[in-house]
């Protein structure tokens, strides 16, 4: 597993003129086979951070790290989408989707069938969903497939952008637990982002806050949550405490 | 499958009745007396009336449909009142002409519509060349309303008066197929070029793309693999739809290219009033649209695993 690093990012859509700035100068740290998560409300920055982490939209200003080194064109970084209604494919069945995101020549033709039974058992779906359609499953089930379909692809740095509030309460948990099992298995390393702090603290080994493009403040899960420092920390932390009630 | 399949037939049934029908009733509906005209203004009233007679003319008209459906059941269409010829023998010797204007057109507007719709919707997804994008909407747009005939006597002017480089007329060699045939699909090209693009730069933003990207898939695969086939459905069902009104085109075009299907014979028939000829094209028109409709269903039932056409 490794260590990616974001240093100085900044992100900006729109033209030069007439732009706004989404992420503005972000540092953060996911040390090697840990979960890092990153809250905050919607548009404060953390899905684009993700996704200038996967290559899909370009950075402005800064760099992102992995082991030290600048990432590489093909990056080994793999994304869960929020939304696993569309995020698959359709008109390919669930074994097609996860096989065709195996690195291409690491599986002999009769081998990929046995590696992509192994991917769904371990996302706990029964070997023969491979042959079924996106259409034919539930909510839970096809983000299972999709997290299969991102360990498929061996990645070096998993990350899950929010990828329960799609779901319904009751499946959340179980999708979570998942995500905690299989992290736990095979010490990935994992950036975990959520608006909702409660889901962050249940996968997450450190936790970060970000609000209009900024990181504001960073540390342990149980420090942050215990002891917060930045008022909008506690204004999440105690949103969070309401929606238990 | 088997049951959406019988459905699907019975529906097919019904909508044949409901053509057989129509064919009936419009050569009833239309003024003018068909012997009168097939033998000219001179012919004696006793000849007239005994032709009449003889082709059941003076019948009640629901006899007339009776008559008129026990023919068709028994394979008889009846003749030509102007020339004698069994209208299945005038039929079957116009109908391969036009089948393959139409088929070589309909493939022609494909085979352009499909690549030029995927690489445009690529080259100007998210707003990129936007002088791409206005030059290929307004030329798809041109051509698009242009209708056959006037393209067809505009490539007659061009390609055969005035270089000479194919034949004004006739279906003779191969070379006589090219004008014909680009007239027609032109039009249909440039309507499914817009929707292939339409479609795809839907397909394009959607998040399974993205999950392909994420993927690391070659462009190539992203395009061919996963946004062609989710952006072919629309197109299936509108190229089914174009494919029927091509049938109406070959009528325009084959006038123009004095080419001997269907077309120039309906035209010719109707102006003659010879009324079996025409109730019996006609009737292999609809039959054509309607096949062409089942074929199209049939496609999307099979090529889309989503369709829920198997189920209405």
């Amino acid at each position: 597993m490794s260590e990616l690093r974001f240093e100085e990012v900044s992100v900006r859509y729109g033209t030069r003129r007439r732009g706004h700035t989404v992420v503005d100068g972000v540092n953060l740290t996911v040390a090697s086979g840990t979960v890092v998560g990153l809250v905050g409300e919607s548009g404060s920055g953390k899905s684009t951070l993700a996704r200038a982490a996967v290559g899909l939209i370009p950075l402005s200003g800064g760099q992102i790290l992995l082991d030290g080194r600048p990432l590489p064109k093909r990056t080994p970084l793999q994304m869960v989408f929020q939304d696993p209604y569309s995020s698959l494919d359709p008109r390919m069945t669930v074994g097609a989707s996860i096989a065709e995101a195996l690195p291409r020549g690491a599986f002999a033709r009769n081998a990929i069938a046995a590696e992509v039974t192994r991917l769904l058992e371990l996302v706990d779906l029964a070997a023969d969903r491979a042959g079924l359609y996106p259409a034919a499953l539930s909510g839970g089930q096809r983000q299972r497939v999709a997290l299969a379909r991102a360990l498929a692809g061996r990645p070096a740095v998993l990350i899950a952008d929010e990828i329960t509030s799609a779901l319904d309460v009751s499946i959340q948990g179980t999708v979570l637990n998942l995500v905690r099992q299989v992290q736990a298995r095979m010490r990935l390393t994992m950036l975990f982002i959520s608006h909702d702090l409660a889901v962050v603290r249940y996968v997450s080994d450190t936790v970060a806050v970000m609000q209009g493009g900024h990181i504001v403040e960073c540390g342990p899960a149980d420090d942050i949550l215990s002891n917060p420092q930045h008022p909008y920390t506690r204004q999440l932390l105690a949103a969070a405490r309401s929606g238990q009630r | 499958m088997h049951r959406f399949a019988i459905r699907r037939a019975g529906r097919l049934l019904v909508s044949l009745w409901v053509v057989i029908t129509a064919a009936f009733g419009m050569i009833h509906l239309i003024p003018g007396d068909p012997v009168r005209a097939a033998l000219g203004p001179t012919a004696p009233a006793e000849l007239v009336q005994a032709r009449r007679a003889a082709l059941g003319l003076d019948d009640p008209l629901w006899l007339q449909y009776l008559n008129y459906l026990h023919h068709l059941v028994t394979g008889e269409f009846g003749s030509s009142t102007l020339s004698g010829l069994p209208v299945a023998q005038v039929i079957s010797d116009r109908l391969p002409a036009t089948i393959e204007l139409a088929l070589a057109s309909f493939v022609l507007a494909i085979l352009i519509s499909v690549p030029l719709g995927l690489a445009m919707a690529v080259a100007t997804r998210n707003g990129r060349r936007r002088p791409a994008e206005l030059a290929f909407t307004s030329a798809s747009a041109v051509l698009a309303a242009l209708p056959e005939f006037l393209v067809a006597v505009g490539l007659v002017y061009v390609f055969s008066v005035t270089l000479g480089w194919a034949p004004v007329a006739g279906r003779s060699g191969p070379d006589s197929y090219v004008l014909p045939v680009i007239a027609l699909a032109i039009g249909p090209a440039a309507v499914l070029a817009r929707i292939v693009r339409v479609e795809t730069l839907a397909v394009l933003q959607a998040d399974y793309i993205r999950t392909a990207r994420a993927k690391r898939l070659p462009s190539r695969l992203i395009y061919l693999r996963h946004a062609l086939p989710n952006a072919l459905t629309a197109t299936i069902t509108l190229g089914g739809l174009i494919l029927g009104g091509l049938i109406a085109g070959t009528v325009l075009v084959e006038n123009v290219f004095a080419w001997p299907g269907l077309g120039s014979t309906i035209v010719s028939s109707i102006l003659a009033k010879d009324y079996p000829v025409v109730q019996g094209i006609v009737l292999i028109y609809g039959i054509g649209v309607l096949l062409i409709n089942l074929v199209v269903d049939i496609a999307l039932a099979l090529l889309d695993p989503r369709s829920t056409i198997r189920k209405s």
